[in-house]
C-alpha cells in the first residue's frame, strides 16, 4: 500500500511538474497561455532571450512585471535552469581586474616583483620555470622551483594563460574613475600621524578624475586632482602618451622598449634610496609583502602632485641589461625667502600658496614657485634571473638659489623687535638664559626669553631642551648656489640659463636570490661639491640600506638595516624608515612658525628621517589555526642620537573556519628618561573579532586599548612659561579605550545589479587609528567621540561600480578649557562641541 | 470633463502623514527666504530631486510634463496632502585664546532651536482619451519660502562671590536678546502636461507648462531686549546691547512666474528619461522696502546701522531692513533618470540665477549657483526600497561655504494600497559673522573677521515619513 502510494505521489508530482511551463525554454506562443497581457509576455520573452532565471521572482526585473503578476503565474510555471546560491554574488571581473594581466611566459622580474605578496624568491622561481619550458597552466606555474604557496596564489591573480595576451598586443581598454571626497587629504597613512587643527579643513571636497586608455603597446591618460580644501582653481593636471613593450628586432634576446613616455611619468629605482618620484609616503616601506615598489619608468597615473616628472622617459631592456633615462621639466611648490631664494620644496595639503595668514607671513606664493629640471637614469646588469647590479644617478637644477633660511622665513624673522615688552627676569640659575652656550648668562645674544613677546619660534629653534631635540635635521637642510647652468652629464650646449642651483645624487644597488634567500643592497651619495661623482670626498653625506629575506611556506623573516646621514637631504628618497624627515623638529609646531602652513614641511614630508637602525619582520604559521607576526625595529635618530624601539606582534586565530580573531599589540618607546631626553612609552592593543557569513557578508567587532606615558616636556610647562603650571598635552598615563562594530552585507537582489551595504559605529576615547570603508582616519580626543558611517557599493553593470560613503563624527563636549576672548575677557569654562561630516563618492568604469 | 462614476478613479494617492525634523541655519532667511518647496519623502531621499522624481502634485510647479504619466496612463483624480515640521538648531561660537594670544579653541556662547510646521496639498486629474497620448492637469498649494528665524541669547552680568562670603549666583542673568522673523510665502500652481508615445525606445515624450502664483503674505520682524531689574552694579548692564526694539509687520504683494518642462526618452531603458525644466523668476517686493548693507568685516549682509550721534538712552543701533524683497530666481534644471533592473539612478543639475538681482542694488553679493544632485534607488523583489542621495550646492555668497547634503530613504509596502516612505537628510555648515547684538562701537573694530567674527555652526537633520494610501 505504501509503495503504491509513493508511486502515485511521484507520478502525480512528475505529472504536475510536467504540466507546468518551463519558463526558461518556452516560446512566445507557449507563454501566451499565461494569464498576462501580451505586452508583458513580450517583455518576458525579450528578457529571457538574454538571460535565464533561476527564481520566479527574478521576473520582477522585467519591465512592467509586478508581484501580482508573479503570484498569478507562479503555479503555472517551473524553472529547471538553476545556479548554486553561493555563486550568486560575483564581483565584477573587469573592475577587479584593473591591474594589467601578464603572459606568464613573458613576464619579467620587475613585473613579478611588483605584485603584492610575491617575494623576489617567488619571482625568480617563475623565471626559472620559464626556462624549463612553456607555462601552459597552473600545473607548470605551481611547480615553479621554489615558489611559495602565497607567491603562487598572488602571481596567479595577475597572469592570464590566454595566449593572446602579450603576443598579438591588441587588448584595448578604457577606464574612467572619479572620486569626490571631503575627508582631509593625507600624504600617506601611518598610525602615528598627528591630527592638526590646521589641516582639518574641509570646505571644498577633493575631486579626482582619471581617464586611462590603451592596449598592450600604447597607453594614454589624463587626470586631474585637487586636495580637500584647496582653493578654487588649484589642482594638479597630468597626462601621458606612452609606447610600451615594443621589440626592437625579432631576435630572441633583442632589446625591447619597455616604456617610451611623453608627459607625466614616474621613476623608481632600487629601494628608493637615490630616486623615487611622487609624493606619497609609507612608513616602514620594505619593498616586500604588501609594500611593493614599481621598478623603473612607468606612466604616472597616481595622485601625486609634487615631485612628479614631466617630460620624456625611456626604458629599454633585454634579459641582461636595462637602461632607464629621463628628462623632466616641472614646477614645484616651494618656500620662498624674502630675497627670492628658496628654503625648501614643500608638499601642502591643502595647497594654500599664501598660507593660512593669506600672505601676511609668506613672502611669495608657494604654488609652482620653483621650476625644476631633472635628468637621471639607471643602468642595470642582470647576471642571472635574480641577480642584478645597478647604478642610479640624477641631477636637479632649480631656477632659484637653494638657501634654507629657517629663522627669517620659517619661524618668522629674528631679533627682538619690541624689547620694551620683555618682562622676564634673567637669572643665572636657569640654563636657558645662556642660549648661545657661551657660558655667559643674560648676555648679548641670549635673547630667548626676551623674544617671547614676539611670539615666534625664533628663540626656540635649535634651543633644546626648551624646544625640539631634532632641530639639527632642519639645520642640515641642503643648500646650493651654482653657476653651472647645465647638467653635468649632458652636452654643455644644453644650457638652462635660469638655473641657479642644483642637487645631484648617485648610488648603486645589488640584489640576488640564492635558493630561498633574497638579499638587497643600495648605497647612495649626495654630492655637495662640483667634483666628479667618483671623487672621494668624505664630507659628502651618504645613505645605505641593506636587507635579507628568508622564505619558507609557513615561515619567513625579513631583516632591514638602514643608515642615513643627517645631511643626506634627497627629496626623492623614499627608502625604509619609521619616521619622516623633520619629525620632532620645530617644523611640527604650527604655533612657532611664521605661518602654520610651513608645518607641512614635516607633516607631509615624504623623505625618511635620518636614522640608523635595524628592522626585523617575521610571519610564522605555527599551527593550522594560528598565525603569528612580528615587527621589531630599533633605531637611533641622527639628529639628536635619540634611541627608539617599536615592536608589534600580531596573532591571528581561527577557532572555526568562518570565525577569526585578530590580536595586535604594539610597544613603542624612546630611550629611558634622562635629563636631556624626553622619553615616552606607548602600549597599544587591539583585538578584532570577525565573523564571516555566507555570500561574503561579515560582522566585525573592534576593541582597542592604549596607554601612552610621557615624561614632562620643558617646552610645555614651567619654568619656560610661568602662566602654565601643568602639562597641557599628552595623555599621560591615561588609558584610551575604543569600541567599534561594523558589518558588510551583499544584497541578494537576484538581478544584474549588485548592491552592498557596509556600516559601522565607533566610540573612541583618546587616540585611535581606524580604517573605515575607504579612508584611513586618526582620532585624537580627550573627551570621547562617536563615529558612525555607512557605505553603499553598487554595480549597475559588470563594468561599472559606484560607491558612496558618509561618515559622521560627534565629539563629546569639552567644557574644561579656559582662556580669553578676542577682547581679553577671561573665559573660565569654555564649551566646545565638535561635529564633522565627510563623504566620499567614487565611480569606476571600464570597458 | 465628464467622468462616469465607475471610471473615476478617486485616489488619495497620498493621504500623507508626514513629519520632518530639521536642524538648519537660517539667519539669512530674512533676505533670501529658505527654500521649503516640498516634494515627497521619496524624492527627498533621492537628493531632493523633486524635478526628476517627485510623485505628488508638487510636480506641477517644477516639472509639469511629469503630470501626464504619473497615473500610469489611467484616467482618474489623485489627491495629496502633506504636513511638514521643522526644527532648527544653530550654535554661535567665539574664539578662545591662551595667554600668548594663540588660538586655543572655540566656545559656544549661544544655541537656539526652533520648530515650524508647514502643509501642502493638491490634486491631479489625468485622462487618456487621445490615442497613444496621456494628458493631465495639476493643482498644488504649497509653501515656497520661509522667513522664520529665532535668535535668543542669555545676557549675563559679572558678579563674583568668594566662597563662604555671600550666597548668590556668579554671573547673574540680567536679560535676553531676542531677534525673530516670522512668515512664509505660499505658492499656488496650475499646470498641464501632455505625453505622447513614440517608437523610440518605447517611451513617451512629455511636455508641460504651469502658471505659478506667489501669494500675498505677511512678514513680521521683532527685536526685543528683555532687561531684568537688578540692584547690582550698573556696569553689569554694559553687556546688553543698546539696539532699537522693533515689531514691524510687512504685507507682501503677489507675483506670477511660469514653468516649462519637457521629458524625452533616454536610450538606456524603457523608463529612462532626460528632463529639462525652466522656471522664470519672480520678485516680491513690498512698497516700504529699504535695503540693507553688507558688512565690511564678514562680507555678508548686515541689517544694523550705527548712530554715532546717539544721545544717552537713545538706541545706538537701528535695524535698517524695512519691508520685504524676496527674489525667486530663474531656474534651469537638467535631469537624467536611468531606470533598469529595479534600480533607478538620477542625476540632476539646477542652475539658479541670483545674480540678476544685483541689477537692483546688491553689488554682486549674490552668485548664480548650481546644485548637483545624485541619487539612486533600488527596489527589492518584494517591494521595499533602499534610497540614497548626495547634493552639493554652491555658495550663494562668497563668504559662505558650499553645502553638501546627503539623503537616505526607504519604504515599506503593507499592501497594494498602503505604502510608507521614510527619508532622512542631513547637512552641517558653518560661516563667520559678526555679533548680531553688538555692545560696542563699530569704530573700535579691527575690520578683521578673524578677530571680530564668531563662527556660526548649523546642523540640519531632516527625517520625514510619507504614508501613501490609494483607493
Amino acid at each position: 500500500m505504501l509503495i503504491r502510494f509513493a508511486i502515485l505521489l511521484i507520478f502525480s508530482f512528475l505529472y504536475s511538474n510536467a504540466d507546468k511551463l518551463d519558463i526558461n525554454y518556452s516560446t512566445f506562443e507557449e507563454l501566451m497561455i499565461l494569464p498576462l497581457s501580451e505586452e508583458k509576455i513580450v517583455s518576458i520573452t525579450e528578457y529571457l532571450i538574454n538571460q535565464k532565471i533561476d527564481d520566479i521572482y527574478d521576473l520582477l526585473n522585467v519591465e512592467d512585471i509586478t508581484i501580482y503578476d508573479i503570484h498569478a503565474i507562479k503555479s503555472l510555471v517551473k524553472i529547471n535552469f538553476t545556479n548554486t546560491g553561493s555563486a550568486r554574488i560575483d564581483i565584477p571581473k573587469s573592475i577587479l581586474g584593473y591591474p594589467k594581466k601578464y603572459n606568464p611566459n613573458k613576464i619579467t622580474y620587475d613585473q613579478l616583483n611588483e605584485i603584492p605578496n610575491v617575494s623576489p624568491i617567488d619571482a625568480v622561481a617563475v623565471l626559472k620555470q620559464q626556462k624549463r619550458g612553456k607555462i601552459r597552466g597552473t600545473f607548470e606555474l605551481k611547480n615553479s622551483p621554489g615558489i611559495s604557496y602565497y607567491g603562487y596564489k598572488n602571481v596567479l591573480n595577475r597572469i592570464s594563460f590566454d595566449n593572446e595576451i602579450g603576443e598579438h598586443g591588441n587588448e584595448t581598454f578604457f577606464r574612467y574613475e572619479a572620486i569626490i571626497n571631503s575627508y582631509p587629504s593625507l600624504s600617506g597613512i601611518d598610525e602615528e600621524e598627528e591630527s592638526s587643527i590646521y589641516i582639518d579643513r574641509t570646505e571644498n571636497p577633493s575631486i579626482f578624475y582619471r581617464f586611462h586608455a590603451g592596449n598592450n603597446n600604447f597607453t594614454a591618460s589624463h587626470l586631474r586632482y585637487n586636495n580637500t580644501a584647496d582653493p578654487y582653481a588649484i589642482y594638479t593636471n597630468k597626462m601621458h602618451l606612452g609606447i610600451n613593450d615594443v621589440s626592437i628586432s625579432n631576435k630572441s634576446d633583442s632589446f625591447k622598449i619597455d616604456h617610451l613616455i611623453f608627459g607625466n611619468f614616474s621613476a623608481t629605482y632600487g629601494q628608493g634610496l637615490v630616486f623615487s618620484s611622487g609624493d606619497s609616503r609609507r612608513a616602514r616601506f620594505t619593498g616586500y609583502k604588501w609594500n611593493k615598489r614599481k621598478s623603473g619608468i612607468s606612466p604616472d597615473i597616481s595622485r601625486s602632485q609634487e615631485l612628479t616628472l614631466n617630460g620624456i622617459g625611456l626604458q629599454i631592456s633585454n634579459k641582461k641589461l636595462r637602461l632607464s633615462l629621463f628628462l623632466s621639466d616641472d614646477k614645484r611648490d616651494a618656500v620662498i625667502n624674502e630675497d627670492g631664494s628658496f628654503t625648501s620644496l614643500i608638499i601642502m595639503r591643502p595647497r594654500l600658496g599664501l598660507g593660512y595668514s593669506e600672505g601676511n607671513f609668506v613672502y611669495e606664493n608657494m604654488i609652482d614657485a620653483l621650476k625644476e629640471r631633472t635628468f637621471g637614469g639607471n643602468f642595470r646588469f642582470s647576471i642571472n634571473e635574480g641577480t642584478n647590479i645597478g647604478a642610479t644617478y640624477y641631477e636637479s637644477l632649480y631656477d632659484r638659489v637653494l638657501d634654507p633660511q629657517i629663522i627669517n622665513t620659517l619661524t618668522g624673522g629674528g631679533g627682538d623687535i619690541t624689547p620694551e615688552l620683555d618682562t622676564f627676569n634673567c637669572t643665572e640659575d636657569n640654563p636657558i638664559f645662556d642660549s648661545n652656550g657661551d657660558g655667559c648668562f643674560c648676555c648679548e645674544g641670549d635673547q630667548y626669553v626676551n623674544d617671547y613677546d614676539e611670539y615666534s619660534g625664533d628663540v626656540f629653534y635649535l634651543n633644546y631642551p626648551s624646544s625640539n631635540s631634532a632641530d639639527p635635521e632642519v639645520e642640515a637642510m641642503y643648500s646650493n648656489s651654482s653657476e653651472l647652468q647645465s647638467f653635468r652629464f649632458l652636452p654643455r650646449n644644453w644650457h638652462w640659463k635660469e638655473a641657479k642651483s642644483s642637487r645631484r645624487v648617485w648610488g648603486f644597488d645589488f640584489n640576488t636570490v640564492i635558493e630561498n634567500i633574497a638579499f638587497q643592497f643600495e648605497y647612495a651619495v649626495l654630492n655637495k661639491d662640483d667634483k666628479d661623482i667618483l671623487h672621494s670626498n668624505k664630507e659628502n653625506p651618504r645613505a645605505l640600506i641593506v636587507n635579507g629575506f628568508i622564505q619558507f611556506d609557513n615561515f619567513n623573516i625579513l631583516i632591514v638595516h638602514r643608515n642615513y646621514d643627517l645631511e643626506f637631504d634627497n627629496p626623492y628618497q623614499k627608502s625604509f624608515s619609521n619616521y619622516s624627515r623633520y619629525k620632532n623638529t620645530i617644523l611640527e609646531d604650527e604655533y612657532w612658525l611664521a605661518d602654520p602652513i610651513y608645518a607641512h614641511l614635516a607633516k607631509s614630508a615624504t623623505q625618511p628621517q635620518s636614522e640608523k637602525g635595524t628592522y626585523i619582520e617575521s610571519r610564522y604559521q605555527f599551527h593550522q589555526n594560528f598565525v603569528l607576526g612580528l615587527q621589531w625595529d630599533f633605531w637611533s635618530r641622527k639628529a639628536d642620537a635619540a634611541r627608539y624601539y617599536r615592536m608589534v606582534t600580531n596573532l591571528e586565530w581561527r577557532p572555526l573556519f568562518n570565525y577569526r580573531i585578530y590580536f595586535r599589540y604594539k610597544l613603542q618607546s624612546r630611550d629611558p628618561y634622562t635629563v636631556s631626553h624626553h622619553t615616552y612609552l606607548i602600549k597599544e592593543a587591539r583585538i578584532r573579532f570577525k565573523l564571516r557569513l555566507s555570500n561574503y557578508n561579515h560582522l566585525e567587532l573592534l576593541y582597542a586599548w592604549n596607554n601612552a606615558r610621557f615624561s614632562p616636556r620643558p617646552r610645555l610647562i614651567d619654568p619656560i612659561n610661568p602662566y602654565i603650571t601643568s602639562m597641557n598635552v599628552g595623555d599621560a598615563g591615561f588609558p584610551d579605550e575604543s569600541l567599534g562594530f561594523s558589518f558588510h552585507h551583499n544584497f541578494q537582489t537576484g538581478s544584474p545589479v549588485k548592491l552592498q551595504l557596509t556600516a559601522g559605529a565607533l566610540y573612541a576615547q583618546g587616540f585611535l587609528w581606524y580604517i573605515d570603508y575607504s579612508d584611513f582616519k586618526i582620532f585624537d580626543t580627550d573627551f570621547g567621540l562617536t563615529n558612525m558611517w555607512f557605505a553603499f557599493g553598487l554595480n549597475p553593470v559588470d563594468t561599472m561600480r559606484i560607491s558612496f560613503k558618509v561618515s559622521h563624527t560627534w565629539t563629546n563636549p569639552n567644557t574644561g578649557f579656559q582662556g580669553v576672548d578676542a577682547s581679553g575677557y577671561y573665559i573660565p569654562n569654555g564649551y566646545f562641541l565638535d561635529e564633522k561630516l565627510d563623504y566620499r563618492l567614487q565611480i569606476d568604469y571600464e570597458i | 470633463m465628464k467622468f462616469k462614476e465607475k471610471d473615476i478613479l478617486i485616489k488619495f494617492i497620498y493621504s500623507v502623514l508626514l513629519s520632518s525634523l530639521i536642524f538648519s541655519q537660517s539667519y539669512f532667511n530674512r533676505i533670501l527666504g529658505e527654500n521649503i518647496q516640498f516634494g515627497d519623502a521619496r524624492s527627498m531621499s533621492l537628493a531632493n530631486t523633486y524635478v526628476s522624481t517627485a510623485t505628488s502634485s508638487s510636480i506641477t510647479a517644477v516639472n509639469p510634463a511629469r503630470l501626464s504619466y504619473l497615473s500610469g496612463g489611467k484616467k482618474g483624480i489623485s489627491f495629496d496632502f502633506q504636513i511638514m515640521s521643522k526644527l532648527l538648531f544653530e550654535r554661535r561660537s567665539i574664539d578662545v585664546f591662551d595667554t600668548f594670544g594663540d588660538f586655543l579653541n572655540k566656545t559656544d556662547y549661544v544655541s537656539n532651536q526652533t520648530s515650524d510646521f508647514y502643509s501642502s496639498f493638491g490634486f491631479i486629474i489625468s485622462n487618456n482619451k487621445i490615442k497613444k497620448s496621456n494628458f493631465a492637469i495639476g493643482f498644488s498649494f504649497m509653501p515656497l519660502a520661509s522667513f522664520n528665524y529665532l535668535y535668543e541669547e542669555q545676557v549675563r552680568g559679572e558678579g563674583s562671590f568668594d566662597d563662604g562670603q555671600l550666597i548668590g549666583i556668579k554671573d547673574p542673568l540680567i536679560g535676553f536678546h531676542r531677534y525673530q522673523n516670522k512668515g512664509e510665502i505660499n505658492l499656488f500652481s496650475l499646470g498641464f502636461g501632455y505625453s505622447h508615445a513614440i517608437s523610440f525606445n518605447d517611451g513617451f515624450v512629455s511636455i508641460g507648462c504651469s502658471i505659478n502664483r506667489v501669494l500675498k503674505s505677511k512678514i513680521e520682524d521683532i527685536i526685543t531686549i528683555d532687561e531684568y531689574p537688578n540692584s547690582l552694579y550698573f556696569t553689569n548692564y554694559t553687556n546688553l546691547s543698546n539696539i532699537e526694539e522693533i515689531q514691524n509687520t510687512t504685507n507682501t504683494p503677489y507675483d506670477t512666474y511660469e514653468t516649462f518642462s519637457v521629458e524625452i526618452p533616454f536610450p538606456y531603458s524603457k523608463k529612462s528619461s532626460f528632463i529639462f525644466s525652466v522656471e522664470t523668476s519672480a520678485i516680491i517686493k513690498s512698497d516700504n522696502y529699504s535695503g540693507y548693507d553688507y558688512s565690511e568685516i564678514s562680507g555678508l549682509p548686515y541689517f544694523l546701522e550705527y548712530n554715532s550721534e546717539s544721545p544717552a538712552l537713545i538706541p545706538e543701533y537701528i535695524f535698517v531692513l524695512k519691508g520685504v524683497e524676496f527674489y525667486k530666481p530663474k531656474k534651469m534644471t537638467f535631469g537624467l533618470r536611468l531606470d533598469q533592473y529595479r534600480t533607478l539612478f538620477v542625476f540632476e543639475v539646477n542652475r539658479e540665477f541670483y545674480n540678476k538681482l544685483d541689477e537692483n542694488n546688491y553689488d554682486n553679493l549674490l552668485n548664480d549657483i548650481s546644485q548637483y544632485k545624485f541619487g539612486f534607488e533600488h527596489r527589492f523583489k518584494f517591494g521595499s526600497t533602499i534610497r540614497m542621495g548626495l547634493l552639493y550646492k554652491e555658495k550663494i555668497m562668497n563668504s559662505l561655504n558650499p553645502i553638501t547634503q546627503f539623503t537616505l530613504g526607504s519604504n515599506k509596502i503593507f499592501n497594494k494600497n498602503l505604502n510608507l516612505d521614510f527619508a532622512l537628510s542631513y547637512y552641517i555648515t558653518n560661516y563667520n559673522y559678526g555679533d548680531i547684538f553688538p555692545v560696542s562701537s563699530p569704530y573700535n573694530s579691527s575690520l578683521d573677521c578673524s578677530i571680530e567674527c564668531e563662527m556660526i555652526t548649523d546642523s540640519n537633520l531632516s527625517i520625514s515619513t510619507t504614508l501613501k494610501w490609494k483607493f
